[in-house]
C-alpha cells in the first residue's frame, strides 16, 4: 500500500491545527487534529478492507488461444476479470450480501470506492499488439479485454500473475493474480515428416551406397574371363592357374559421388500454414542428405531454383565451410510468392525425338532408350526438318514436332529444367542430382529428372505432393485420396526409369489420413 | 445523507451550548466539508470554535461539542466498507490520543501535549501499513491449475 499526495496533504493540516492551537494557546485546535488523524486512519482501514475484498472477490483469468504454437504465430490472449461476491463486512447495506455475477448490489457498488485496474502479465518474450488490461468501474461485476500476441520466440513461456492495481485518492495498492497459463512455443520445423514410397516409410541417404560400376577399387566384386585389352596387371593368377585360362579380377569402383542438391523454393499454390509447407519437409530432408554426404566426404553442392531461375548456387566441395554454407543457405530458405510454371499436365507422354531426328514415342517411364531429350528449341525444329515429308511416318509425325517446339521452348525455359541442365553441364565428371520439388509443374519435373537421367548417373527426386498442403486440411478425403493416388501414379513412373528413385515427402498424419479414407469401402 | 443528517445533529449541539452562534460553528464545518472533504471541514470548524471563545465554555460543554464532531467524522464512514470497523479505528485512534493527552499534560507543555496527542495518529498508521504488508504476502489465494496441455493441435 502506496500513498498518495493527498495523505500527506492531510498529515500537514494536522500539524497546521497543532501548531494553530500553540499560537494561540487552546487545547481546541489539537483535538481538531486529532480528529483530522483519526479520519486519516480511518480512510485507511476502510483501504486495507477494500484491496481484501478485491483479493478474496475477484477472480483474473488470462487465456491464451492455444498453449501450443509455433514461433512466429498470432494468437489471441483474453484478459477476463470477474467481481464475484463474498460475505463481505459492507456494514450498512441494506441489500442482500450475496449476489450472482453479473447483478451487482447497488450498496456494493457504493462501498466499492475504488479503481481497479486489471493488467495482464504478458511474457517477456511475447509480443501484444497493444497493452491488454481492462479496467473495472464501481458498477462493472466483469470485464474482458482481448488483443493479440506474437510468440517470436520458441521456448516455454509462462504467464506473469496478472496485475490488478486497487486505488482511491488517499492510497493505490498492486496485488497479483491470476492463473500462469503456459504456452509452448515451438520452433519451425517439419514435424513427422514422412519420406518414402506409396506410403512407405524409407530412409535417405543412410547406408551404403553402390553405383553399380567395376573399375578400381580394394573390394573385388567379380572374376571374368581375359579378353583382348586388358592389362596384364589385372589377371588373376591364382584363379588362371587353377582355372588353366587367364581370369582378370575385377573390384568394385571407388568413387566420390558428387551430389548437388537441387532445391525448388518456388511457392506451390497450395500451402498449407507457415511450419509445414513444401518447402520445410524438402528443407528437412534436403539437410539430411547434406548431413549424410558431409558424413560420408562426399562432394556436395547446392543449387536453390527461384521463378527467375538459380537464386543461389554453391559449387560442389567436400570442405567443412561449404558443407556449413549449404547447410545455412538450406535453413534460411524462404518461398518466393507466385509460381507461374506450367500446372500440372498429363506426365505420362511425352514425344521425344532422337537426336538423329527419328521420332520416338517414348514414356516417361524409363524403358526406352537412354538417349539424350531435346532441350532446345532447335534440336525441337531440327527434328521437324528431318521430317521431309516424304512417307506417311513422316507426315503423320511432322504436326506433332511442331508443336514440339513450343513445348520445348516452355520446358526448356522452366527454371527447374534449366537449372538442372546448367548444373549438369556446369560441373565436370558425374554428378548426382537430388532434385527436391512439389508436383505442381510435372511436366516441368518429368523433363529434368529424364534429362538428369540421360547425362548422369540417374536422380534422386523428392516430391511432395501439394494434395498433403491443402490450406483447408482435407476436408474432402476421398477427392485427396483419387489426387494421392494419380501423384502415386506419376511418382512411379518417374521411380521405374534407370538410375531414378522418386520418393514421396510430406506430413505423415495427413498421409495417413488419405490411405485410411482409400482403405474405406 | 449521513452526513447531512451528522451536520444537523452538530448544528443543534452547537447551538445548545453555544447559542446562535452554533450555527456559525455548524455552517463553517458543513462549507468546510463540502469544498474540501471531511477533514478540512473538521479543520475548519475547529478554528471557528476558536473564534468562539471555548475557554468560557465547561469542560463537559466543550466534549459534547467535540462528540458532534466525531459524529461528523462517523458519518463520513457509514457509507463505506466496513464502517463499523473503520468507526472503531477511527474511535482508537482518538481513545489513544486521549489517553496520552492525560498522561503527558503534567509532563510537557500543553501544546506539546497536545501535539504528541494529535500524531498518536502516525504510529497507528504505520501499524495498519505493515499489517498490511503481511497480509498481502500470506493472503494471497493459491492459484488455480494451470492448463498445460493443448487444447487443439495447432497444425491441424
Amino acid at each position: 500500500m502506496q500513498a498518495t499526495r493527498r495523505p500527506w496533504e492531510i498529515a500537514a493540516l494536522a500539524g497546521f491545527l497543532v501548531g494553530y492551537g500553540a499560537v494561540v494557546g487552546s487545547p481546541v485546535p489539537g483535538v481538531g487534529a486529532l480528529l483530522v488523524g483519526a479520519w486519516l486512519v480511518g480512510r485507511q482501514v476502510a483501504f486495507v478492507e477494500q484491496v481484501d475484498w478485491i483479493r478474496t472477490g475477484l477472480t483474473v483469468s488470462q487465456r491464451p488461444a492455444r498453449t501450443r504454437a509455433n514461433t512466429g504465430a498470432r494468437d489471441q490472449v483474453t484478459l477476463l476479470a470477474t467481481m464475484g461476491e463474498r460475505t463481505g463486512p459492507v456494514d450498512g447495506a441494506d441489500g442482500p450480501q450475496d449476489s450472482e455475477i453479473g447483478a451487482f448490489p447497488e450498496e456494493r457498488a457504493r462501498a466499492r470506492a475504488v479503481d481497479v485496474s486489471v493488467t495482464a502479465g504478458v511474457p517477456t518474450a511475447a509480443i501484444v499488439d497493444r497493452p491488454l488490461s481492462v479496467q473495472l468501474d464501481a458498477t462493472a461485476s466483469e470485464a474482458a479485454a482481448t488483443s493479440v500476441v506474437e510468440w517470436p520466440v520458441a521456448g516455454r513461456h509462462e504467464f506473469e500473475p496478472a496485475s490488478v492495481r486497487v486505488r482511491d485518492r488517499l492510497f493505490t495498492e498492486t496485488l497479483s493474480m491470476g492463473e500462469r497459463p503456459t504456452v509452448v512455443v515451438e520452433a519451425r520445423q517439419a514435424s513427422s515428416l514422412h519420406v518414402g514410397e506409396g506410403g512407405e516409410r524409407i530412409a535417405v541417404g543412410v547406408g551404403t551406397r553402390d553405383d553399380g560400376r567395376r573399375g578400381q577399387g580394394l573390394e573385388p566384386a567379380a572374376l571374368r574371363k581375359y579378353t583382348a585389352g586388358d592389362a596384364a596387371s589385372k589377371i588373376d593368377w591364382k584363379a588362371t592357374a587353377r582355372l588353366s585360362t587367364p581370369y582378370v579380377r575385377e573390384y568394385e569402383a571407388e568413387t566420390d559421388r558428387r551430389t548437388v542438391l537441387v532445391v525448388d523454393a518456388r511457392r506451390s499454390p497450395a500451402v498449407d500454414g507457415p511450419g509445414s509447407s513444401p518447402l520445410d519437409h524438402l528443407t528437412s530432408v534436403a539437410l539430411s542428405i547434406a548431413d549424410d554426404a558431409h558424413k560420408h566426404g562426399d562432394p556436395l553442392g547446392l543449387v536453390v531454383v527461384g521463378e527467375n531461375g538459380i537464386n543461389t548456387r554453391i559449387p560442389t566441395s567436400r570442405s567443412a565451410d561449404v558443407s556449413g554454407r549449404i547447410r545455412n543457405a538450406l535453413l534460411d530458405l524462404e518461398p518466393e510468392p507466385g509460381r507461374s510454371g506450367s500446372g500440372p499436365v498429363d506426365p505420362t507422354t511425352t514425344a521425344t525425338p532422337t537426336r538423329d531426328g527419328r521420332a520416338l514415342r517414348e514414356t516417361i517411364s524409363g524403358r526406352g532408350d537412354t538417349h539424350a531429350p531435346i532441350t532446345t528449341t532447335a534440336d525441337a525444329q531440327a527434328a521437324r526438318v528431318a521430317l521431309d515429308g516424304t512417307s506417311a511416318f513422316d507426315r503423320h509425325l511432322r504436326p506433332f514436332y511442331a508443336d514440339r517446339t513450343a513445348y520445348v521452348e516452355r520446358v526448356a525455359d522452366a527454371p527447374l529444367f534449366a537449372a538442372v541442365d546448367q548444373e549438369l553441364g556446369r560441373e565436370s565428371g558425374r554428378i548426382w542430382p537430388v532434385i527436391l520439388t512439389d508436383d505442381t509443374a510435372r511436366a516441368e519435373l518429368a523433363e529434368a529428372v529424364s534429362n538428369a537421367r540421360a547425362r548422369g548417373d540417374g536422380a534422386l527426386v523428392a516430391i511432395a505432393p501439394t494434395v498433403l498442403y491443402e490450406p483447408a486440411g482435407l476436408s474432402e478425403l476421398d477427392q485427396a485420396y483419387d489426387r494421392y493416388v494419380e501423384f502415386e501414379s506419376f511418382r512411379r513412373q518417374l521411380g521405374r526409369q534407370t538410375g531414378i528413385t522418386a520418393l514421396e515427402v510430406g506430413p505423415a498424419d495427413r498421409l495417413d489420413a488419405v490411405l485410411e479414407a482409400g482403405d474405406r469401402p | 445523507m449521513p452526513v447531512a443528517v451528522a451536520i444537523g445533529i452538530q448544528a443543534v449541539v452547537a447551538v445548545a451550548i453555544l447559542g446562535p452562534a452554533g450555527i456559525v460553528l455548524a455552517a463553517v464545518t458543513a462549507v468546510g466539508l463540502v469544498l474540501a472533504g471531511t477533514p478540512y471541514g473538521l479543520a475548519a470548524g475547529h478554528v471557528a470554535l476558536v473564534g468562539l471563545d471555548p475557554s468560557t465554555l465547561a469542560v463537559d460543554s466543550l466534549a459534547a461539542v467535540e462528540c458532534a464532531f466525531f459524529v461528523v467524522l462517523a458519518a463520513s464512514f457509514v457509507r463505506g466498507p466496513a464502517a463499523s470497523r473503520v468507526i472503531a479505528a477511527a474511535g482508537v485512534v482518538l481513545v489513544a490520543g486521549g489517553s496520552v493527552a492525560w498522561l503527558t499534560h503534567g509532563l510537557l507543555a500543553e501544546w506539546a501535549t497536545l501535539a504528541v496527542a494529535a500524531f498518536m495518529f502516525a504510529p497507528i498508521y504505520y501499524g495498519i501499513y505493515r499489517y498490511q504488508l503481511v497480509r498481502d504476502r500470506t493472503g494471497r489465494r493459491a492459484d488455480e491449475p494451470t492448463p498445460t496441455e493443448a487444447p487443439d493441435d495447432p497444425t491441424a
